[in-house]
């Protein structure tokens, strides 16, 4: 799940969170000027966009995108 | 030359705490031309970043003789395995490049006198704490202000060589961006791998998957030490976290179903500070006597202890909060615990370099998570130690090049081929399908944690049917996707390097259990596994530690390792 929402009313498109994502996974839409989540199945959950971001415009989740095996299966 | 490449002194590659320190420490020694190139954006796109806040160190006021003899011999470490002047260059530099770092203007917790605070955390070392990504920060300010040309989202993929032959001379290297896919082309007269671990795309660490290792792979330098080391780390089942230390710094402990704190059995040592590796196959032996699964226990804390936690890690408790395992200074009383594998996160395998960070090619050098590390030192200290070691060298070895040496230009045709590869093929396995694959190969417990030559040998199996069925098919439609599929090829070469040192490892120690050798052998076994690339092959052999000119000495013994006598006397069946 990850990163689920730019909140574009809040949002000033600074770009702030598509420089800090380790994970490339925002960019912005050079039309609108607003940024956008590109790759979400990259998303690794770090909060560091939604730490960043001036307005509090995003928000993040705590699901893993990507399915993680497991060493042991649920007991 | 139909890409103009940028030019430099110094070259560094990795953004995280290492390759900061190698471009400051080579620019402080004089160096005019210093460039760090990093995958995203410098300070936010590294595990440094993501790092937990704590720094198990070696303090100037701490007893070094002490210190010496626990990380050389103690079962806490590697029971005897260590490298000498390592060791001791650790021990020599690690508080002042603690101190670089608070000059540098990095935050640490301090005690009302103005020490340094510090807690007992992992390995029983009373640790130094600093405020999460916030260090990066800082370090990324430093880097700024020191002159250093940074170049961001730009991924290198490999080498360059002199007369693009391996092992000759290395001087720089190609990548693209991964933002247009452009080809770029770096000439540097000496080069720093500061790229991190293979962390196999686990937890807050999907960035490091050991394309520096590959690289040094292909041009011929020397890799080693792959399966010793706390390769076996921690997570949670329900999301991603680190901070072990911390939790258990502050009081958490570790219990199984039963709430029993059986891991004082298993790491009578340490008990629960044990290093992770223990607690991992303490953990899966628990699990197969199907007493799991395993807690991590917070009852006891305090509001501020959850305080605390904020400060030292605030990511972490973002996203235990987000959970609803944090709320306000309240804390989940428990939280299912499982050993996800984090590669060779904080310890394990790498370049092999001497203690000047030199790897075995001219002109190249390796530094923190990249380099083969020796198990007695380890995380963040030992990156700050060995990135400054690079710098310095690096610098040194500059300032002796007389001539400047021409790019092969049929080694970067050859290289901006295999670079672009991925998107040029139009079609083709997405990134996704590997990654998982390496995951679903490595991560089960019977494979890593607890291992076993018949499973091992599998597990190698599927990884060379994944390198030569599936890494060839690789395909990107764009930049993004061009840089995820060297990621997950470099993730399979690192699997199978990994996998294949441990086969080659016939006894158990911390962090590499084998129920086929389940005796710790400190007469047949102080070596490290090295390995290099041989006619496109893995080859890899032991060499002994040459503990017999050490001053510290193992004793020449075997015992049944402490997992497996725990194991029998509670009743779990292995063999």
């Amino acid at each position: 799940m990850g990163i689920r929402k730019i909140d574009y009313v809040l949002c000033n498109s600074c770009e702030i969170c598509v420089e800090v994502c380790p994970m490339d996974v925002i960019r912005m839409d050079e039309k609108t000027e607003r940024p956008f989540i590109k790759y979400l199945r990259d998303c690794q959950s770090c909060f560091l966009c939604m730490d960043d971001c001036p307005e509090g415009a995003i928000y993040v989740t705590y699901h893993r995108e990507r399915r993680l095996p497991m060493p042991w299966p649920s007991q | 030359m139909t890409v103009e490449p940028i030019k430099t002194d110094v070259l560094v590659i990795g953004g995280g705490l290492g390759g900061a320190f190698a471009a400051i420490k080579a620019k402080e020694a004089g160096i005019e031309k210093v460039t760090l190139v990093t995958k995203g954006k410098l300070g936010k796109d590294s595990v440094s970043t993501f790092a937990a806040g704590v720094w198990p160190g070696f303090f100037e006021s701490d007893d070094r003789e002490a210190a010496f003899k626990k990380r050389a011999l103690s079962e806490v470490f590697a029971g005897g395995i260590y490298d000498e002047d390592w060791l001791n260059a650790f021990l020599d530099d690690c508080y002042d490049r603690m101190l670089d770092m608070e000059n540098w203007g990095v935050e640490w917790e301090k005690t009302p006198d103005g020490e340094f605070e510090r807690r007992k955390m992992r390995w029983e070392i009373h640790q130094a704490m600093f405020h999460g990504h916030h260090m990066m920060e800082q370090m990324a300010r430093a880097v700024k202000r020191f002159g250093i040309q940074v170049i961001g989202n730009t991924m290198i993929t490999d080498l360059l060589t002199e007369r693009g032959m391996p092992e000759e001379n290395v001087i720089g290297a190609v990548g693209i961006d991964i933002r247009t896919s452009e080809f770029k082309v770096f000439k540097a007269k000496a080069t720093v791998i500061a790229t991190g671990a293979c962390a196999l795309k686990s937890r807050f660490a999907k960035m490091v998957v050991g394309e520096g290792y590959a690289m040094a792979y292909r041009a011929g330098a020397k890799l080693g030490r792959f399966e010793i080391g706390e390769i076996l780390q921690g997570g949670l089942r329900e999301f991603d976290s680190v901070g072990w230390n911390m939790f258990v710094g502050l009081g958490g402990k570790w219990v199984n179903a039963l709430g029993e704190e059986c891991l004082l059995e298993y790491c009578p040592e340490s008990g629960k500070f044990s290093p992770l590796a223990r607690v991992a196959e303490a953990s899966a032996m628990e699990v197969r006597a199907g007493r799991g699964p395993i807690y991590l226990d917070l009852s006891s804390y305090k509001p501020e202890d959850v305080r605390k936690l904020k400060v030292v890690i605030p990511l972490v408790t973002r996203i235990w909060e987000s959970a609803g395992k944090i709320s306000g200074d309240t804390i989940a009383k428990r939280i299912e615990w499982v050993n996800v594998n984090n590669g060779s996160i904080a310890e394990g395998g790498g370049v092999m370099t001497n203690t000047k960070a030199e790897s075995s090619i001219p002109g190249l050098y390796a530094c923190g998570d990249a380099m083969a590390r020796p198990r007695h030192a380890c995380c963040l200290p030992i990156a700050a130690v060995s990135a400054g070691r690079a710098g310095i060298f690096a610098a040194e070895y500059v300032k002796g090049v007389k001539e400047e040496v021409d790019i092969d230009e049929r080694q970067v045709g050859e290289l901006k081929k295999f670079a672009l590869g991925p998107l040029e093929r139009g079609d083709g396995i997405e990134p996704d399908q590997v990654i998982l694959g390496v995951q679903e190969t490595i991560v089960p417990y019977d494979v890593t944690v607890i291992a076993r030559g018949d499973r091992l040998e599998k597990a190698i199996k599927e990884i060379e049917r994944i390198r030569d069925e599936e890494v060839p098919m690789l395909y990107a439609s764009d930049g993004h996707y061009l840089r995820v599929a060297h990621e997950a090829a470099s993730m399979v070469l690192f699997a199978e390097m990994y996998l294949k040192s441990r086969l080659l490892r016939e006894e158990s120690r911390p962090g590499c259990a084998r129920e086929d050798f389940p005796y710790t052998d400190n007469i047949n076994w102080l070596k490290y596994t090295v390995l290099k690339q041989e006619e496109g092959k893995i080859k890899l052999w032991a060499e002994d530690v040459p503990v017999d000119k050490y001053k510290v000495k193992p004793k020449r013994e075997k015992w049944l390792y402490k997992i497996f006598e725990v194991a029998t006397k509670r009743g779990v069946k292995w063999g």
